[in-house]
Formats: structure tokens, sequence, C-alpha cells
């Protein structure tokens, strides 16, 4: 069962507010800074120590600070919790500690995708696409139009982020890391094909900064390659869910006319119950679902 | 030749080195304090004690001539200097007593006379009865600061004073001429003009308090012309000698002349006549070279306080007090942090800050944003009667990081403390907003001037 890098604790992040404000603003998660100050309390200096080492990497990765104007200025905001909410957060972990998990599965028509992307990969001097990247275009599109998925549980707030950083789960020899595609929601597809390649590679290079493993608002974890039916993935605190994509299967399928041919894909989203609720979960990705089964809506 | 045992031997009991005594005596170790003076040090005996029952009574003087606007009328009054300088002497007994009580309370053992250095673990003490010797397993200094001089002019402390005599002197003079304007000067200043001697503050760089926020300065140039006090600013002095009508002094801008002339140029770490040279510790630009657990280059020997370094306060010389006894004690001790320590100045309106002037934020190329807030717009301050000054605060425009706050007016020096605590916690302008503040009081004007910063200001 591929889950979250093992690097983080679950729980409270003990840290000062100014440190929290310049992690936000650098997009640096806290959960992998060393707190220096009493009792391992993060201070401004850690976060700062951890930005530096941001600004020498200059990889295309973090490089991209480019926004769509659609997205507000502010990296994120705090929504109040509703009665209901704080009820069940307080509830949930209780049955399945530290995060409640819930997963919902929906299988994805993947003929048109399958068909556009080998038509784009035959244009020369373009990148080529892979289905993860329709994947991560389609979630980054979705997140931003669900802004509830993209949020993280905050203890007495849920922090709804305005960007979509997409965590790429990548498997190694010795374990799975999450390499953060910053700010899918303003890139194109090209774009995400030739980030996503560029972070992958230098994930199996050990060449990743510590800050290019953090800050990520959503997951996606791909087994395609391994001929997984489907599976559900383990969600990386303090994001509230995550993808889990398995095989693009050619399966019989029934259709207007009869039996035939086609191809599908299964794609179970993992919730955290405090954040989101299934009805929430289940529009998501029935939206991801669209936009896979409309590809061209993934080139606009 | 009396030898005394101890774990640690402190030299010197100013803030820091009693502090550094009973930190060492609670934690278990014994402690010989050694003292040529009186327990206290400068700073009970001769500095922040007495002068500041001395700017109470200039207070309480002023407040006496302003009995009108309260609706009293007191048909004349008699102020006495002598008396002032009097009470200031009991105040200042009083809290070197409170020390001696603290020493013996934690038994520590308080060798009277002169120490110096022999040894690492070894230092010898000229008392009037004879010489002794403390062996220690670690020894402290903490020999403090003296008042500085011009070069060339003597302080006779009869027409050309230092602090040390101005706070003993119970005839104020009819004039006096302060020669620098940081702290010291600008307090006697204060006090002087309270008693009605006429007096001329000098100072060589181009304003009033120069270490503090431009604004600041200007408000406290303000408030001391209305007052009546001559200043000159951007003045260099030449010469001062006997003449006129007691003293004169020579500027790059003319010749004046007053009674008496107070020194208050600054004041130079006690490094000299102590055995560092001999024993190799390590000394730069005239002070002690200690590393964050406040220990000089010979291991086992530490200094704080005034000849560690600026700034010469006595609040940061306990701290370093404590963290060189947590040091001793094998305790890994939190290193200060030099640049969240508060400074104040007890003048009238009184002057407090912490962290960057604005000037100094830009300079280091921080995009900032300020907010201040007067005490006019104040009702405690109103009410009180008490309106000169604000409250600024420099914050980092991006995060709200609190850069630097510089409060000048009523109780100003109590008022800092939200913003240090606020500094250690790393809070930002929002923690600080988000905090109620009782009303009235003159801390209301912290928080306005905070939102201020964010533009958020309610009652300006």
């Amino acid at each position: 069962m591929p889950t979250a890098p093992v690097t983080m604790a679950a729980g409270r992040v003990k840290a000062s507010p100014l440190a929290k404000k310049i992690a936000a603003q650098a997009g640096v998660d806290l959960r992998l800074v060393r707190g220096s100050g009493p009792g391992g309390r993060i201070i401004r200096r850690d976060v700062e120590a951890a930005t530096a080492t941001v600004t020498v990497a200059a990889s295309p990765v973090t490089a991209s600070p480019a926004v769509a104007p659609t997205v507000p200025g502010v990296e994120y905001e705090d929504r109040p919790l509703s009665q209901i909410r704080a009820a069940i957060a307080k509830r949930m972990p209780l049955s399945k500690a530290p995060v409640p998990h819930f997963y919902v599965t929906s299988e994805v028509a993947m003929d048109r995708a399958w068909e556009l992307r080998e038509e784009l990969n035959a244009l020369e001097g373009q990148p080529k696409i892979s289905v993860n990247d329709l994947v991560v275009r389609a979630c980054a599109l979705t997140l931003v139009s669900h802004p509830g998925v993209n949020a993280s549980f905050q203890g007495d707030t849920i922090r709804v982020w305005h960007r979509a950083h997409i965590g790429i789960a990548v498997a190694l020899e010795d374990g799975l890391i999450t390499p953060v595609l910053r700010d899918c929601q303003s890139k194109s597809l090209a774009q995400i094909a030739v980030d996503a390649r560029d972070l992958a590679e230098r994930a199996r290079g050990r060449k990743l900064r510590v800050p290019e493993l953090s800050g990520a608002t959503f997951s996606i974890s791909n087994l395609g390659m391994y001929d997984v039916t489907e599976f559900s993935a383990i969600i990386n605190p303090p994001e509230g869910a995550i993808l889990a994509v398995g095989s693009v299967r050619r399966v019989p399928v029934v259709d207007g006319t009869g039996l035939g041919v086609g191809r599908r894909m299964a794609l179970t989203l993992s919730c955290d119950h405090r954040v989101m609720d299934g009805a929430m979960g289940a529009r998501f990705l029935q939206d991801v679902k669209r936009l896979l089964e409309e590809p061209l809506r993934l080139l606009v | 030749m009396a030898t005394h045992k101890a774990d640690v031997a402190v030299v010197g009991t100013g803030p820091g080195g009693y502090v550094a005594a009973i930190r060492c005596a609670q934690l278990g170790l014994s402690v010989a304090a050694v003292e040529d003076d009186r327990p206290g040090g400068v700073c009970l005996n001769w500095g922040c004690i007495p002068t500041k029952a001395l700017l109470r009574n200039a207070e309480v003087v002023s407040l006496f001539g302003r009995a009108a606007e309260f609706g009293i009328r007191i048909a004349g009054f008699e102020a006495s200097y002598a008396e002032a300088v009097q009470r200031s002497r009991r105040v200042a007994d009083r809290m070197s007593k409170g020390v001696e009580f603290l020493f013996r309370k934690n038994k520590i053992t308080l060798v009277p006379g002169r120490g110096v250095l022999k040894a690492r673990d070894t230092v010898e003490v000229a008392g009037t009865g004879g010489t002794e010797t403390i062996q220690a397993k670690a020894v402290i200094l903490a020999t403090g600061s003296e008042p500085k001089s011009l070069p060339g002019v003597p302080i006779d402390e009869k027409t050309v004073l230092s602090s040390n005599g101005a706070v003993r002197n119970e005839q104020a003079p009819q004039s006096i001429i302060v020669i620098g304007a940081g702290a010291v000067g600008v307090e006697f200043a204060d006090v002087y003009a309270a008693y009605g001697v006429r007096v001329t503050i000098l100072e060589a760089l181009p304003r009033l308090v120069p270490i503090e926020d431009e604004e600041v300065s200007k408000e406290l140039t303000r408030v001391f012309r209305r007052r009546g006090l001559e200043m000159k600013t951007g003045v260099k002095v030449v010469a001062v000698k006997p003449g006129g009508s007691g003293v004169a002094v020579e500027t790059d801008a003319g010749k004046l002349d007053a009674e008496q002339v107070l020194m208050a140029v600054g004041r130079g770490a006690k490094v000299t006549g102590l055995g560092l040279e001999p024993l190799g510790v390590r000394l730069d630009r005239g002070f002690v070279t200690v590393s964050p657990r406040m220990e000089t280059s010979v291991p086992g020997v530490y200094a704080i306080g005034d000849m560690a370094g600026p700034p010469l306060l006595a609040h940061k010389a306990m701290a370093e007090g404590v963290v060189a006894a947590e040091a001793i004690a094998g305790r890994d001790p939190r290193p200060l942090d030099h640049a969240n320590v508060p400074s104040c100045t007890y003048c009238r309106p009184q002057i407090a800050s912490v962290g960057l002037t604005e000037a100094k934020a830009r300079e280091n190329g921080r995009e900032v944003s300020v907010g201040k807030f007067p005490f006019t717009a104040s009702g405690k301050a109103v009410a009180l009667g008490d309106t000169e000054g604000f409250v600024k605060v420099v914050a980092d425009k991006t995060t709200g990081e609190i850069l630097g706050v510089h409060i000048i007016g009523p109780e100003a020096t109590e008022i800092i403390h939200e913003f240090v605590v606020g500094r250690t916690l790393e809070a930002t302008l929002e923690e600080i907003i988000h905090t109620i503040h009782a009303h009235p009081t003159l801390s209301e004007a912290a928080l306005e001037a905070t939102l201020g910063a964010l533009g958020q200001a309610i009652h300006l």
C-alpha cells in the first residue's frame, strides 16, 4: 500500500506565528523543518534556513511563481468549523488515528484521453505526455473549483489552500517520496509534463532538496505502471486528500450497440473526514472523471 | 592571608554580578562575591535607581508647577534639591541593603575589596583588612563600566562632573552644560531643568538621543525646547576650561560657559588592573570577548554586563548573569538575543524602544509598514494630562514581523514590554491586534499603533 513519505510525524507543529507566516508565504512545509527554539519550537531562523535552500535550488519547480489571475494573492484562508464539522473532527480520529480516512472510487472511461494523448505525443517538438500528467492536470483544474478538497485540518480551523501544489508519489527502491509540483493550477498540460518528469528524474537521482518535498496541498499516487486495478492510498497529513490512480485497462464494455472494448481506469480518492464528507469527495471525483472523459477540456 | 574556597567567585556585585551570584547559589553552587564599593554596583548606588528617584522628584516638582491645570492653587512652594538628593540616597541605600539581604539569604560570602584575577581559578582581593584569596572552580567577572570623558578633559567632580558626581551633589548649579545627549545626558538635563537650573545640552551627532528613532528625537527636542532647555546638536566640543561663570566650553560653533559641565559622553568598560592581560583574556575594542555562554577566551573565566560589550544596560547584565550561572552549573542556557534588549530613558517624556529604527529597517532593505499613534488621542493620557509623545511600530510589510517599536510618552518604559514579549515569541502584528487591551490604559496606544501599521487604527 503506497503511503505518505515516512519522514513526517502526525500532530500539531510547534512553530512561532512569524515562522508560520514565512513558511506559508514561501511554501515551506513546517513538518519538514527542524525547530531550534525552546522545546523544539520552529522559529523564524529555521524556516529561513529552509527557504534559503529554495533560492539556491532555483529548479524549474520552485521557479514557477506564475499564478493564474483567478487565484487570490494570499496563500490560504482559514474557514471557521461548522458545529457538525467540529463534532466530526473530534470523533473521527478516535476511530482511526490520526487521520480518519474514507474512500471514494470511480471508474473513468479513458478512450478519448488515450487517443488525445497519442495524438499529442505524435506532435514533434512537444513534450511527451503521460497518463499521469493528464490526471495531474485534471486534478489541478478540479481542485480550484473544489477548494474544500484542497484543504488541511488545523485543529480549530480548516485551511483552504488557494493554490494547488500537488505531491506526486515517486517509488524509489527503499520507499516512496512525494516531490511537489507547485502551482499546478496555472500550468499547462505541457508544462506539467516537463516539470513532473524533471521532478521524478531528480527524485530518482536523489537530487531533490528538502523544500521540493514539502508544501503539497494534495497528492496523487499512481500505480498504473504496475498493472494495478485499483487501490487506496493513505493521506499525507496535513493534506486533506490523496488520489490513487490505477492502470488503464482494456476491458469489455457495454455501450449503446452492444459489447465492445474500452479503456478504463479506476480512481480512488482518500479523504480526511475531518475536512470533508463523502459527497464533497464524490463531487470532486466526478469532475476529475468528466475532465478526463472530455479531455479537450484539459487543453483549454 | 585568608583563603576562601568556593565553586564560583563573582567579581563585582552590580546587577550582573549579584544576579549571577544568586542564580549560582540557587543552582547549588557555593559563591564568594567580591565588591570594592557597595553591593548593587553603579546601578543601585550611583546609576539607575538613584537617578530614577531624582527623576520622580523632577516629575513631582513639575506637577506642582502645573497644579492650576488641575484646579489646585498653591501659593508658592519650595523644592529643595538637597532633599531630593537625600531622598535618592535613602532609596539607593535601601536597595543596596536589599542585595545584602539576598546574599545572606542565599549564603553568598561577600568579600569586600578589589578583586584581581591571579589564575583562572584564583581571585586575589585587596581589602582594607589585608589581602584575601578566593579559590574557585569558575570565575565570573562583572566589574562594569565607568563614565568616560573627552580627551584632555579631566573630571574633577567639582566643575566638570560625571554622573557619579552629579548623582551625589546636593547643591544644584545655577547653570550647567550637559555634554552628550544620550540617556544619561537627557535624564540629568530633565532633573536640573525641573529644579530651575539653566540647562544647555551639547550633542556631537545631529540630534538628541541619537540611537533612538528620528521621530523620537524630534519629539523630545520639541518638548525640551518648550520647557526652556537649550540644545545645540551637531556641535563638536573643542575644549573645556575654567572660565566665565565657572567653566567655559569651546565648540566648533562658538563658546559657552556655565557653573558646571556634566560629561555624559558614554561609559567605558572597566577592564584594566583586573589581571586580564597576564592570563590572556581576549579583549575587543575595550570589551571582554565572550561566547554565547558568556565564557571568555580563558576556559572557566566568564564575563558579563558592561565589560562584556554593549548595550551597557543593567537588564542586559542581569540576563547575562543568569546565562553565565547556568552555564557554570552545567545547564544549557538559552543565549541572549541581543537584538531584543529594550532600551529605556527616563526623562519626561519617557523613551523606550526595542529593535530597529524605521531608518535602520529600511536601510536593511526591508519593506516596512509603520503605525504611529499619538498620546493626544489616548483617553487615558488625556485624563492624566500627559499627552506628549506617541507609540510607533515598524513592521515588515509582508510578514507582519515586529521589526522595531519606539515609544516616547507617559510610562513608555512600561508599555514597551508587550512588544518585547511579542518579539521573544515571534508574534506578528496580528497577534498584538488580537490581544485585547484593557480600556482605558496607556497600552491601548500600543494596540492602536499596531493597528495603524496594518492600516486599521480605530481611534485616529
